[in-house]
């Protein structure tokens, strides 16, 4: 049990961030961190520690794959364009990805918010940030944009 | 922009007024975030994925966004989300844990005389006739302890990935109000009443493979082994992925355990031969029922 605790200190954080990079969302990769770690406590005689974390990442990996495979995210967005639509306003998209003083906390919140209208808890889920930490993101964002482009309503 | 959140703030409202559409465009056509991370990732399907990588590479918006989300402020696993992973993983390992140290802790005498009824009725078993109804006894006897009958988690909360197949929406709503609702026996370790459920909801949708999944589960629990087999070979035959694996698991032990050990077998080479969960056990089991 101790041994499984040290393992589970040592590579829990790396595996749940490459669970967050294969699914995006912050709870499966909690559940999938879970299950990986699961597996691990499950094989512990016969997993050597020189296969770590190679091994968990494996079974986060299988497990991302088949959550895919099923996701109605997928079905959502099926047929969907596969060359990038030219932006309206080249301005708006142009300051949005190329501008250095938005960092990519604000552009990750401003986009989740203002482009998919996401509620602020979602973009919790996904950023991992408290609420206060994303009403402040976009604030500044917003500021930023409005100065930027010169418009000023606040 | 996609459906709007409700809790805009009246600046908020402003500022949609004045950068809403702009914003939109510049995001118009492109996968939706967690699409951009699976595809960077590589975990998106095949036929999916190569769209979508082929999208990023032309839409400098994607590259900027897919980079922004990999960051690693953005990546970090908070305390709560640490403590939580530790809890759980412990609390569905620490079944087996708590039956396991029962009887190592137990009194002398009690094990004395826990290995006296094992004796005797090890002793009825053997001077049964032989015959079909005698026949899964000493299967289970022998059953390898590799093979030792551990309850499964309920994988449907972890991704919302259920395995649905030709029906529309509405139905699937339904299916899932009746699939969680049998499941909460399930969890509670009441097999009897989830095997009832089951039931009735595998013959009301007999495509999802779940539920002949977790129905031939139950009856394992049950030690209605032959019933087992029929409801796992049917989940494995629908399911795909790692609920495919863990039905071909199950159902290796349901069969050595009805006494249909080539079956059995043959399942655990499936497992054995390729890489997943069940590997280092599979083969392990093979080895010890000397296969």
């Amino acid at each position: 049990m101790g041994e499984f605790e040290e393992l589970y200190r040592k590579h829990v954080d790396a595996v749940f961030r490459y669970s967050l990079h294969c699914v995006g969302r912050r709870e499966i990769a909690e559940e999938i961190t879970g299950d990986a770690f699961l597996a691990l406590y499950r094989n512990l005689d016969r997993i050597g520690e020189a296969q770590l974390p190679a091994w968990l990442f494996t079974v986060a990996k299988n497990r991302a794959t088949d959550y895919w495979r099923h996701c109605a995210v997928e079905e959502r967005y099926a047929g969907m364009a596969t060359e990038a639509a030219t932006p309206d306003d080249p301005a708006v998209g142009s300051w949005l990805f190329q501008n250095k003083a938005l960092k990519p906390i604000h552009r990750v919140c401003l986009v989740l918010r203002y482009v998919y209208g996401m509620g602020r808890s979602e973009i919790a889920q996904h950023t991992g940030l408290s609420d206060n930490q994303i009403k402040s993101c976009l604030q500044y964002a917003r500021q930023l944009l409005r100065k930027q482009l010169g418009v000023g309503s606040e | 922009m996609e459906e709007r959140a409700k809790d805009f703030e009246p600046d908020e409202e402003r500022f949609l007024k004045e950068f809403g559409a702009p914003l939109a465009a510049a995001r118009a056509g492109c996968p939706p975030p967690e699409t951009l991370l699976a595809a960077r990732a590589g975990v998106l399907p095949e036929e999916r994925g190569a769209g979508v990588v082929a999208h990023i590479a032309s839409c400098p918006s994607c590259q900027a966004l897919s980079e922004d989300l990999a960051d690693e402020e953005l990546s970090k696993l908070t305390a709560r989300e640490r403590d939580r992973i530790r809890g759980r993983v412990l609390a569905e390992a620490g079944v087996r844990r708590a039956a396991g140290w029962r009887w190592f802790w137990r009194p002398v005498p009690v094990t004395a005389m826990v290995a006296l009824a094992v004796a005797a009725g090890a002793w009825i078993y053997v001077s049964r006739p032989t015959g079909p109804a005698g026949r899964t006894q000493v299967a289970v006897a022998r059953l390898p302890e590799v093979l030792r009958l551990e309850k499964p988690a309920v994988k449907l909360p972890v991704a919302a990935a259920l395995i649905w197949r030709g029906e529309g929406a509405p139905a699937q709503e339904e299916f899932l109000k009746g699939f969680g609702a049998a499941l909460d026996p399930y969890r509670a370790g009441d097999y009897r009443e989830a095997a009832t459920r089951l039931e009735g909801l595998a013959r009301k949708y007999p495509k999802a493979a779940e539920t002949h999944f977790y129905l031939g589960v139950s009856r394992l629990f049950l030690e209605r082994d032959e019933e087992a087999t029929t409801a796992l070979e049917e989940a494995k035959r629908l399911a795909e992925g790692a609920l495919a694996q863990d039905a071909a698991w199950y159902l290796g032990i349901a069969s050595v355990r009805a006494g249909r050990v080539e079956q059995g077998t043959a399942e655990l080479r499936g497992l054995c031969a390729r890489a997943g969960e069940y590997q280092v056990r599979a083969c392990a089991a093979l080895k010890e029922l000397g296969r």
